[in-house]
C-alpha cells in the first residue's frame, strides 16, 4: 500500500507553488476580477515551468509524465488562487487532444505544449449545435475561456441523432465570440455562435466522457488547493482579530466550523488522490472515482469559501477583503462540470446498479 | 501509487485468510448472545486460538506471546477478520491499549507476569480512566492512591469503564499528589479487580444492555511494584494510552455503512431524487474516510505514528449512523416508532440509532474532537483554562 505522490513529485509542487506565490498575490486577482481577464505573468510562469507539456507525448513536445504531475500543479494553482486557464486549456483541452488520432489534433497538442496557444472545451449540447459536412453550426453553453481560446474542442449533434466531438479553430469568421457576465470576472465565460464555422471531427461522445472525467480529477485539486487557502487565511485573520478582549480563533464556535472546514477538506483530498491514481492509471474505477472527486472538492471549496467570508465579519463582505475571491471562485467552479448534484446522482446510479471501487 | 500489499504483507494475509476460513465462520445476519457469560466462553475460546496462531496481539513482542509482526500486519488481519463472525468486546481494550501501555512503559516484572496472560486470553483488563466529574477533563479526576506504610491504597469511583464487570485487571488513573497542579499529580497503576474494596457495578444503558459500569474503591491496596510510572507521571502515561488507541486504524466499530444500508433496503428505498442524493452524500463520506485509512496506512509504512487526525472517522460516522437511521425509520412512516420484535428485521438499523449516540460520545465526544483538530492541527488557542494552576 502506497497511497500518496513520490517525494520528487512534492517537491516539484513546492516548487511550483512558491514560485506562484511570487507571481500572484491575493491583491493581483483582485485586479484581475476587476480588468476581467486571467493573470498573464502567472500563466507564463506556467509555461517556463513547462506545465502545460507535462502529461503530452513527447512525440508533439511534451514531457509524458502521466496525469499525476498535473494533479499537484493543478493544486499549486488553486492555492495560490491564479487565475489562469487551468481548466479549459491544461486540464480539459489536453485531454481531450490526447484522444484524438487526427493529424490536426497532433498539431495543436504541438503548439499547446510550449503555451504558445490556449484551448478551451464546450462539453454540454445545447439542442442547436450541430456539425455536419466538416461544419458546426449553432450556439454553445456557456464556455470558460472562450474569450481568448485559440481552439475549441465542442461535444456536438452529428447525423442519425449521434454525438460527435470536434476541434474548432477560434479565428474563423464563422465564430463569434458573445462575452457573458461571469461570477468571477477573472475567469471570463463567453458564448460562442458557429455560423458554418469549419470543424475536424477528432471522436464520438466517449471522447468528451474522458475529457469530463479527467477535467474533474484535475480541477478537484485546484478546488482542494483554493479551498486550503480559504482555511489559511480564515487562520490567519481569526488569529490575529480580537473581540471582547481574546482573539476571535480562541471561541469554541469559531475553532469547531474550521475543524469541520478541515475535515471536508481532507475528505475532497482522498478522493482526489484516488481519482488521480485512477486517471492515471486507466483504471475502470475512474467514472465513479471522478464524480467523487468532483462531488466533494465542489462542497468542500464552497464550504471552505463560505466560512472563510463569514469568520472575516463585514470585512469577509467588502470588495477589498480576500474571502469575495474564494467564493465567486468555488461558485463558478462548481458550474464547470454541471454541478455536485449531477454528480452525487450519477454516483447514486452507479451504485444502485452494483458498481463498486475496485480498491 | 500501489494499492496491492508487499510480497510479505500479501503471504501475511493469504496466512491470515487461510486460517480464518478454517477456523472462524463468515458474516453473516450477527451472531448473539445469551449473556456476559456466554459471550465471555467464546470470546476465551476464539482469543486463544488465535494466541496460538500467532495472529492476537500481532504487534506485540513475541516473548511476551504475540506476534512480533508490524502494525500494517495487524490491519491487513483486521480486515480480514472483518470478513467473519468473532466474538466481539471483551479483549479490544485490554490488547489494544493496556497491554501496550503496560510493554511501552511496564516494569520487566510486570510485563513478565501479565502480558502473556492477556494476549492468550486468561485474564481480561479494562481501562479505569473516566470518573462522574472527569470525563472529557480527565485531568480532573479525583480518586485518591495515597502511599501507606510502601503500598497504595485507593479511595475513589470510575465511570464508563467498559468490561470491568468481567475484567481480572485494570489500567488506573489515580491522583497521587493534591498539591501538584493538576496534570502533574497523577499515577498510573495496574489493579487487581478482584481484590477486596474494589467494586464493580454495571450501568444499565439506553439500549437496555449494560456493557460499563461503575467502580468503586474503598481502601483497596495495590503494591509499590504495580506502578506503572513514576508519581506525578500518570499524565504522560494515558498520552501513551492514547497513542495506541489511535493506532486501532480501520477498527470495525460494527455500525452498518453505506453500502450495507443499500443492500439491505435494495434500490426501491431510493427511488427518489432526494434519497439519491443522501445515498451519494453518505458513500462519499464512508468511501472518503476509507481512503483516509489508506492514506493512513501509507504512512505507517513509512514509520509514522497516526496523529490527532485519526479522530476525523468517529466525527463523521455516529452523526451518519443517526441520519441513515432516522431515513429508514422515516420510510417506515408510523410503523418507524416500533422497536425490536415489533420493528421487524431490522436491528442493525436500531443499533444505528442507538449505537450512533453512544459512538458520538464515547472515546472523546465529537465536541472534544473538534477542539482537537483545531488546536492540534489547525493551532488555534486551547481552550480557557479556569482550572490552569489549579490543585
Amino acid at each position: 500500500m502506497n497511497f500518496d505522490f513520490s517525494e520528487d513529485l512534492k517537491l516539484f509542487a513546492d516548487g511550483l507553488a512558491k514560485g506562484l506565490a511570487a507571481a500572484c498575490t491575493l491583491a493581483d486577482v483582485r485586479q484581475c476580477v476587476v480588468d476581467g481577464r486571467f493573470h498573464a505573468p502567472s500563466w507564463q510562469f506556467l509555461v517556463d515551468m513547462g506545465v502545460p507539456a507535462l502529461a503530452l507525448p513527447e512525440s508533439d513536445g511534451g514531457a509524458h509524465l502521466g496525469m499525476l504531475p498535473l494533479a499537484l500543479a493543478a493544486q499549486a494553482i488553486g492555492h495560490a488562487l491564479v487565475p489562469v486557464p487551468s481548466f479549459s486549456s491544461l486540464y480539459a483541452f489536453t485531454n481531450a487532444l490526447m484522444l484524438a488520432d487526427a493529424a490536426e489534433a497532433a498539431l495543436w497538442r504541438h503548439r499547446i505544449s510550449d503555451g504558445a496557444v490556449l484551448g478551451c472545451v464546450c462539453l454540454s449540447v445545447p439542442q442547436s449545435l450541430t456539425f455536419d459536412g466538416g461544419y458546426i453550426s449553432g450556439t454553445s453553453a456557456p464556455v470558460l475561456d472562450g474569450d481568448c481560446a485559440d481552439c475549441a474542442i465542442v461535444l456536438a449533434r452529428g447525423k442519425n441523432r449521434t454525438f460527435v466531438s470536434v476541434l474548432v479553430p477560434l479565428s474563423d469568421s464563422g465564430v463569434r465570440r458573445e462575452r457573458l457576465a461571469s461570477v468571477d470576472p477573472s475567469r471570463p465565460l463567453s458564448r460562442l455562435h458557429f455560423d458554418r464555422a469549419p470543424a475536424i471531427l477528432i471522436g464520438d461522445e466517449a471522447l468528451i466522457e474522458h475529457t469530463r472525467d479527467a477535467a474533474s480529477v484535475l480541477l478537484a485539486f485546484e478546488q482542494v488547493g483554493a479551498a486550503t487557502r480559504a482555511l489559511d487565511i480564515t487562520r490567519d485573520y481569526v488569529l490575529q482579530r480580537e473581540t471582547f478582549g481574546r482573539v476571535v480563533g480562541s471561541y469554541q464556535a469559531v475553532k469547531h466550523r474550521m475543524a469541520e472546514m478541515w475535515c471536508a477538506i481532507e475528505l475532497a483530498k482522498a478522493h482526489s488522490l484516488y481519482a488521480a491514481w485512477a486517471l492515471d492509471s486507466r483504471s475502470l474505477d475512474l467514472p465513479l472515482a471522478a464524480r467523487s472527486a468532483n462531488a466533494a472538492a465542489s462542497e468542500a471549496f464552497r464550504f471552505a469559501a463560505r466560512e472563510c467570508l463569514q469568520l472575516h465579519g463585514g470585512i469577509g463582505f467588502t470588495f477589498e477583503g480576500n474571502p469575495q475571491l474564494f467564493y465567486r471562485r468555488s461558485r463558478l467552479y462548481s458550474s464547470l462540470l454541471g454541478s455536485p448534484f449531477d454528480a452525487r446522482a450519477q454516483i447514486a446510479a452507479r451504485l444502485m446498479v452494483g458498481e463498486r471501487p475496485l480498491n | 501509487m500501489d494499492f496491492s500489499d508487499t510480497p510479505s504483507d500479501a503471504a501475511f494475509r493469504s496466512r491470515a485468510r487461510a486460517w480464518l476460513e478454517a477456523h472462524a465462520p463468515k458474516r453473516g445476519a450477527g451472531r448473539t448472545f445469551k449473556d456476559d457469560m456466554d459471550l465471555l466462553r467464546a470470546a476465551r475460546g476464539w482469543q486463544a486460538a488465535k494466541a496460538d496462531a500467532g495472529f492476537a496481539a500481532i504487534t506485540l513482542p513475541k516473548k511476551y506471546g504475540g506476534g512480533g509482526g508490524t502494525a500494517i500486519e495487524q490491519v491487513i488481519y483486521r480486515q480480514e477478520e472483518a470478513r467473519f463472525d468473532t466474538p466481539f468486546g471483551v479483549y479490544e481494550i485490554g490488547l489494544g491499549m493496556c497491554i501496550p501501555t503496560l510493554i511501552e512503559i511496564g516494569s520487566d516484572a510486570l510485563k513478565e507476569r501479565y502480558a502473556r496472560p492477556a494476549i492468550c486470553g486468561k485474564e481480561i483488563w479494562c481501562q479505569l480512566f473516566s470518573e462522574p466529574s472527569a470525563g472529557s477533563d480527565l485531568a480532573a479526576l479525583r480518586t485518591r492512591a495515597e502511599l501507606v506504610d510502601g503500598s497504595w491504597r485507593v479511595n475513589g469511583q470510575k465511570l464508563w469503564s467498559t468490561g470491568a464487570q468481567f475484567s481480572d485487571f485494570g489500567l488506573l488513573l489515580a491522583r497521587t499528589d493534591l498539591n501538584a497542579p493538576k496534570h502533574a499529580g497523577l499515577t498510573m497503576f495496574i489493579i487487581d479487580m478482584k481484590a477486596a474494596g474494589v467494586e464493580v457495578r454495571p450501568i444499565k444503558q439506553m439500549t437496555g444492555e449494560a456493557e460499563f459500569n461503575e467502580v468503586f474503591f474503598s481502601d483497596a491496596i495495590i503494591p509499590d511494584d504495580h506502578r506503572l510510572t513514576v508519581p506525578g507521571g500518570g499524565w504522560k502515561g494515558a498520552m501513551t494510552t492514547l497513542m495506541f488507541e489511535r493506532l486501532n486504524v480501520g477498527a470495525d466499530i460494527g455500525l452498518i455503512d453505506t453500502l450495507g444500508l443499500l443492500d439491505l433496503l435494495g434500490t426501491d428505498a431510493f427511488a427518489d431524487d432526494l434519497a439519491r442524493d443522501l445515498l451519494a452524500r453518505w458513500y462519499l463520506n464512508d468511501r472518503g474516510l476509507k481512503l483516509l485509512g489508506y492514506r493512513a496506512v501509507t504512512g505507517l509504512a513509512k514509520g509514522q505514528m497516526p496523529g490527532p487526525e485519526q479522530s476525523i472517522t468517529k466525527l463523521y460516522l455516529g452523526r451518519q449512523a443517526q441520519e441513515m437511521a432516522d431515513f429508514v425509520l422515516d420510510q417506515r412512516r408510523e410503523y418507524g416508532a416500533l422497536t425490536g420484535k415489533d420493528l421487524g428485521d431490522w436491528s442493525a438499523i436500531e443499533r444505528a440509532w442507538s449505537f450512533g449516540a453512544a459512538m458520538r460520545i464515547a472515546g472523546g465526544t465529537d465536541e472534544i474532537l473538534r477542539n482537537i483538530i483545531a488546536e492540534r492541527v489547525l493551532g488555534l488557542p486551547s481552550e480557557p483554562r479556569a482550572d490552569k494552576g489549579v490543585r
